[in-house]
């Protein structure tokens, strides 16, 4: 048996393993990590334990108001008070999914979402609004929802073609309660560059795929579904 | 990138490890979870931080300092001269295990001491990132391990 402090020197520490998980590490070492990792069970049970803990994290963080927010938003209804009528209008697209930017903290809690990580050159991160990713990136989405329900996951790409990227079968597929459940499969992504969009459709029976993504195509929002989404920013 | 992307990026990549890391050392959940806000709140009102060895090793050391703190103050103090601690490991513990270490044990350690136990029995993390971490020497940190394995509370219970 290796002696404990050789073993150390050797071993992925769990800062190590966060560091390479993060996308941390310069070429010698992550090479010298994943030859290590190669090697000892230890190590890779390590760090499949600390993708795990990531894929089931679920502690949103808490936004503090900012005085300006409270303050435009005490004159925003002072001016709806003085004019005595507010319309709201909602386009087609509000009604499909709530504005990237505010989609953290505007969520309905217990709504359904869906997240992802990316698999970049065998380094794996947590996936965030807005993430640069490469042609070539795998991403594995995760689902979270509190009741069962069927999903679909549809992406328009920059080049604005829709494409679904989960499942691989012909219908929505079945989703059990939990949060932050990785799906059972992964998408390579192409080479079209630019801003995507992803939507996670979480409906109440399994829709037909296509049925799901020429809705999407058209900003509709399939019936008896929910939709979450989010971006990604594709660069070379 | 926007700071709240940014922000949200880092939520995302640090958070879990600062959630089980404060777990480790405050042995309270709720107590952990509000120092993972904490953490992040002081990120909104001054973002931008001294990164001595990377974005994670940050994130480590700014935990491993709150959760001392908190287990240091007087309302903490008190209530742990109450209880009973379990014994800091003396040897290296089994992978892929959750160790803690007893909160008691660390609150009592001088504040280098304690900061170096976390590192090494919580963390597993070798001489050479410790002393990246301490900016200080391999050499030094070695010191502080012999010193701490002196301390009469590292072989308590």
């Amino acid at each position: 048996m290796m002696p404990v402090e050789n073993r150390r020197d050797v071993c992925l520490s769990h800062l190590r393993c966060d560091q390479l998980l993060n996308g941390e590490l310069g070429h010698a070492a992550e090479a010298t990590s994943r030859a290590h990792l190669a090697e000892c069970v230890g190590c890779a049970t390590r760090l499949e334990a600390h993708v795990q803990e990531r894929a089931r994290f679920a502690v949103p963080r808490r936004v503090p108001r900012s005085r300006r927010g409270i303050a435009t938003a005490m004159v925003v209804a002072a001016a709806a008070v003085v004019v005595g009528v507010v319309v709201l209008r909602r386009s087609p697209r509000d009604e499909v999914v709530a504005p990237l930017g505010d989609a953290a903290t505007t969520r309905v809690k217990g709504a359904p979402s869906i997240g992802f990580y990316v698999k970049h050159r065998e380094v794996v991160r947590p996936g965030a609004p807005g993430e640069i990713v490469a042609p070539g990136d795998a991403l594995d989405f995760t689902a979270s929802i509190d009741h069962p329900a069927y999903l679909a996951i549809v992406s328009i790409d920059g080049a604005q073609v829709a494409s679904v990227y989960y499942p691989a079968g012909d219908r929505a597929a079945p989703v059990a309660p939990g949060q932050a459940q990785v799906l059972p499969q992964s998408v390579v992504l192409d080479d079209v560059l630019g801003r995507e969009r992803v939507y996670g459709v979480f409906c109440d029976r399994a829709l037909a795929v296509d049925e799901i993504k020429a809705a999407i195509a058209r900003d509709a929002r399939p019936p008896g579904c929910v939709v979450d989404a989010l971006t990604i920013e594709k660069r070379r | 990138m926007s700071d709240h992307a940014t922000l949200e990026r880092l939520y995302r990549e640090q958070a879990p490890a600062v959630l089980r890391r404060a777990r480790q050392i405050l042995h309270d959940e709720d107590e952990a979870r509000d120092a993972l806000q904490e953490i992040f709140l002081a990120l909104v009102d001054r973002f931008a931080f001294e990164e001595r060895g990377g974005t994670t090793a940050w994130f480590y050391m700014r935990t491993t300092h709150f959760c001392l703190n908190r287990l240091r103050d007087g309302k903490n103090r008190a209530r742990l001269r109450s209880e009973h601690g379990a014994p800091l490991p003396t040897s290296a513990p089994p992978r892929g295990e959750t160790v803690m270490i007893a909160r008691d044990v660390l609150a009592r350690l001088p504040v280098e001491l304690a900061e170096v136990a976390v590192y090494y029995y919580c963390d597993e993390m070798t001489h050479d990132e410790i002393a990246t971490l301490l900016g200080c020497s391999r050499r030094h940190v070695g010191n502080l391990l012999a010193r701490l394995h002196l301390e009469p509370t590292a072989e308590c219970g």
